[in-house]
């Protein structure tokens, strides 16, 4: 029809021109053939051969009877004309002639570029299908039957739709509906598909809308891709992504992960810990500054250089496990040691394409480490001072450590020896009983499980001496195993030879006890009949001489001249002089005598009835007195008594004539203890006969002045001594004196 | 009524002469015994020794007994004295030098019925001599068995 039309069409052109060169032929006259060679051409082109042909004769006929002088005839007079028709009707010829082989030319052109075209389709790597807008396969290719599994009769009998998993059907309509609306033309996209078997696949799908030549929906072009595998890979790779996700972020050693160019491409919570940062997210937004964040040092305290660090030389291809770095924080100064373990990552081809690099925190285990070291080293110091020998045996008898005093005394100078050979060769022997056996030797009952500790032996030391050693032996256990054991000798040579020594003269020392205590005690039984004798007989001449002149002053004055009388009157004086003498040597030896009990003694009491009793015997004297309270002490109560009664006595006695007497009891505090102090306002003394103080029968004063015999602070002085205490006295003429008694347990409590 | 001895136990010669004499001063009409050591005044009382068979009274009014006496000593007479029953109940002064608290304790432990020590000074001495005197002779009622 279409071809037909075209030839009619295309035939007919003349008569149009024919008549549109009528209408125009005043301006084109007198050119005939003006608008007929273009219309022949047009004609060819567009009806081909026949149509050209036909409208060559058309025209022909048509400018031959129109326009031809003369007009509307059929003969022409002139030749010309016939030359000119047959000239038009060979172009004519020709114009058809040479459209007709355009046409065929370009036909066969369409042909063989439909025929590539169609085996393009059918045998590409990548299967291809036709749909229409509602659903249906207009065509598909091998490959797209191959990845769908079913035959091309098959997939052009059902809808496109059904070969999609129901799960991904709407998603797929939308786009559908989305393209057919003209939103896009083309759009690829993953689903999954039921294979004819009725398994799941995954198919790649790009679709393209062909619009027709209105530009209109046409049809789709399906190019599908069988990705499966691929899906299955990327499954595979996600589970082993989250199976590595899992480790790392389980592992308590820091990993970090580089790529060829030094970035960090993964690493896990513990690298972030390590390096001290908050949190993975923390480290990861800091990561690109790690030089400006953290100081890193070598092994020996160095700073590393950045080309140094476990990355670099990873991706130098250096391999390595336990490098040590010591890293600080640049602001907070926190510094921590790494132990570094790091490797080249090698693509296929064994190219480096990154680093992996897992780093350890050994700060507590170096510091453990070090602390270790320094115990080693001290107990290695004290082992090599130690005079003693210290021998470590194996559990089979062998020496596996031993100090330098051990190998000087048995004379080795390296280790490995067995126990046999020491005690042979230091001819051990049971200190006293040499014919005792030695199975039972220390270190071989330390081996049993035993503890010795103290048995004496006599061995030869490798240089000759003979010793005499304390041994001590010790089990080493290992899970309820003796694995060894350890010995130490002291030598106690020394030690047993005084012990000797002071045996030997211990008899002679408790010989000479006995004998200085006999001694002692006939001069103590002699000083108590000598007092005896001073109480007793001593006194009996004594009161002859008084009661004698006495008598001759009474029977016989008459016959006495007044020097006679004198002179028995210095007799009698003599005698009660004596007598005075006599008593105070009593008092002296009785204040030092018997044994004595130690009682709390309360001193202020004491005192304030001391010095009452002296203000009754001595009414005419008005004296002030002062006692700080409370004031005790560990003592006998006897002798206390009699000393405090001698100190207050004086104060009493040598403060008689001063205007406003004083007498003073307190405790005072003086090179780091406690004394009682007895002070009175009297008349004092010079210090520089202090010494002669405390002696018996020396006197600071005259009698004519203070009345006295000298033995007053000597008494004190032999109580307080026997006390344990101290006395001491300070003074200065005319300023009083004060005496200081230290004594046990002295306080001055407040009484309650 | 016999007038009863006083008996007079002392080794010092001079202190015999000084107490008799003082006793003398106060007019008493008691006779003195005297006797030198433990053993002679032990003999007197119990009519032994030397005084085996003496004439007079068995017992005196009362006996001054010094300490420190040769042979036996006055705490070992005091002791005799208050062993035996006859003189158990006879007043017994102890009269000595000793100011020892010991010689006072260990008297009156064993029974002395008074303690007075010797004076130094004659005077002193001779005033508790007579004070002794007429005490045990007049002012203490003495014991039944001595009657």
């Amino acid at each position: 029809m279409k071809v037909a039309f075209r030839f009619i069409s295309s035939s007919l052109l003349p008569v149009a021109a024919c008549w549109l060169q009528r209408l125009c032929w005043p301006f084109i006259a007198p050119f005939v053939w003006f608008l007929f060679y273009p219309v022949v051409f047009l004609s060819s082109w567009m009806g081909g051969f026949a149509a050209g042909m036909a409208s060559t004769l058309l025209s022909t006929c048509l400018a031959w009877w129109f326009f031809l002088e003369p007009v509307h005839t059929l003969v022409k007079p002139l030749a010309g004309s016939y030359v000119s028709a047959a000239m038009f009707m060979v172009m004519g010829f020709l114009f058809s002639f040479v459209h007709l082989r355009l046409h065929r030319a370009n036909r066969e052109k369409a042909l063989a570029l439909e025929a590539e075209h169609q085996a393009t389709f059918r045998q590409a790597a990548v299967g291809l299908g036709h749909m229409t807008l509602d659903g249906v396969w207009l065509q598909v290719n091998q490959r797209c039957c191959e990845i769908l599994g079913r035959s091309k009769e098959e997939l052009l009998a059902m809808p496109w739709e059904t070969i999609i998993h129901p799960d991904d059907l709407e998603p797929f309509r939308s786009l559908v509906r989305r393209m057919v609306a003209g939103e896009f033309s083309e759009q690829v996209l993953e689903t999954r598909f039921i294979h004819k078997k009725g398994s799941t696949g995954w198919l790649n799908l790009a679709v393209s809308l062909v619009r027709d030549a209105e530009g209109g929906p046409g049809y789709f072009i399906a190019v599908v891709e069988d990705i499966t595998n691929r899906k299955q890979a990327e499954e595979q790779l996600r589970e082993n992504r989250a199976i590595l996700d899992a480790a790392l972020a389980s592992m308590t050693d820091a990993v970090f992960v580089s790529n060829a160019a030094g970035e960090f491409i993964e690493f896990n919570e513990a690298f972030a810990t390590f390096h001290r940062f908050d949190g993975k997210a923390d480290c990861a937004r800091k990561l690109a500054d790690y030089p400006d964040i953290i100081d890193v040092f070598m092994a020996n305290g160095e700073p590393a250089p950045l080309d140094m660090w476990a990355v670099p030389r990873a991706l130098r291809g250096e391999t390595a496990t336990n490098a040590e770095y010591t890293l600080r924080r640049k602001d907070t100064g926190e510094s921590w040691v790494g132990s570094y373990s790091f490797s080249p990552i090698r693509d296929r081809h064994g190219e480096i394409a990154g680093s992996v690099v897992v780093g350890r925190d050994i700060t507590e285990l170096k510091r453990v480490e070090d602390e270790l070291k320094r115990n080693q080293a001290r107990l290695a110091a004290v082992f090599a001072a130690i005079p003693d020998v210290i021998l470590e045996y194996d559990a089979g008898g062998k020496a596996v450590m031993a100090n330098e005093a051990a190998l000087r005394v048995a004379g080795v100078s390296s280790l490995g020896f067995l126990r046999t050979e020491v005690v042979a060769k230091l001819r051990f022997r049971k200190f006293g009983d040499p014919s005792a056996s030695l199975e039972d030797l220390p270190v071989s009952r330390a081996l049993r499980g035993e503890t010795v500790a103290g048995e004496l032996y006599a061995i030869r030391t490798a240089d000759g001496r003979d010793r005499i050693i304390s041994t001590f032996a010790a089990p080493f256990w290992d899970g309820g195993k003796v694995t060894g054991a350890v010995a130490l000798w002291h030598d106690v040579t020394d030690l047993k030879q005084a012990e000797e020594r002071i045996s030997r003269n211990a008899a002679e020392l408790e010989r000479r006890v006995t004998e200085r205590t006999a001694q002692l005690e006939a001069a103590n039984s002699e000083l108590e009949s000598f007092a005896y004798a001073v109480s007793h007989d001593l006194r009996a001449p004594l009161r002859a001489m008084d009661g004698f002149s006495q008598i001759l002053l009474e029977d016989c004055a008459e016959a006495l001249t007044g020097e006679g009388k004198a002179c028995l009157a210095e007799i009698t004086k003599a005698s009660h002089r004596m007598s005075g003498l006599i008593d105070g040597l009593l008092l002296l030896s009785r204040a030092t005598r018997g044994t004595m009990e130690f009682v709390p003694v309360d001193l202020s009491a004491l005192s304030e009835t001391m010095l009452a009793e002296l203000a009754r015997g001595d009414p005419a004297r008005q004296v002030h007195w002062r006692i700080e309270p409370g004031i005790r002490a560990q003592g006998d109560p006897r002798m206390l008594a009699s000393a405090m009664g001698n100190l207050l006595g004086n104060a009493w006695k040598y403060s008689a004539r001063v205007p406003e007497p004083r007498i003073e009891v307190g405790i005072v505090l003086e090179d780091g203890r406690p004394w009682v102090r007895v002070a009175d306002n009297g008349c004092g003394f010079n210090m520089a006969y202090g010494e002669k103080l405390f002696k018996p029968f020396q006197r600071l004063h005259r009698q004519e002045e203070f009345p006295g015999l000298g033995i007053g602070l000597a008494t004190v002085y032999r109580i307080v001594q026997r006390h344990g205490g101290s006395l001491k006295a300070v003074s200065a003429i005319g300023q009083g004196a004060a005496f200081l008694m230290s004594l046990p347990n002295l306080s001055a409590m407040e009484q309650s | 009524m016999m007038t009863l001895p006083i008996l007079m136990v002392e080794d010092n010669p001079q202190d015999e002469i000084l107490t008799l004499r003082s006793l003398r001063k106060v007019n008493l009409v008691n006779p003195v015994e005297v006797v030198r050591d433990g053993q002679q005044a032990l003999d007197y009382l119990f009519k032994e020794g030397e005084f085996a068979g003496r004439p007079g009274p068995d017992l005196p009014a009362f006996v001054l007994l010094d300490l420190g006496l040769p042979r036996v000593g006055g705490l070992e007479v005091l002791a005799r004295i208050r062993g035996d029953a006859r003189t158990a109940a006879l007043p017994v002064v102890v009269f000595t030098s000793s100011s020892e608290e010991e010689d006072r304790l260990a008297s009156i432990l064993r029974g002395a019925n008074s303690f007075v020590r010797k004076p130094v000074d004659f005077a002193g001495f001779a005033e508790k001599v007579a004070k002794l005197g007429v005490y045990w002779l007049a002012v203490n009622e003495p014991p039944p068995s001595a009657r």
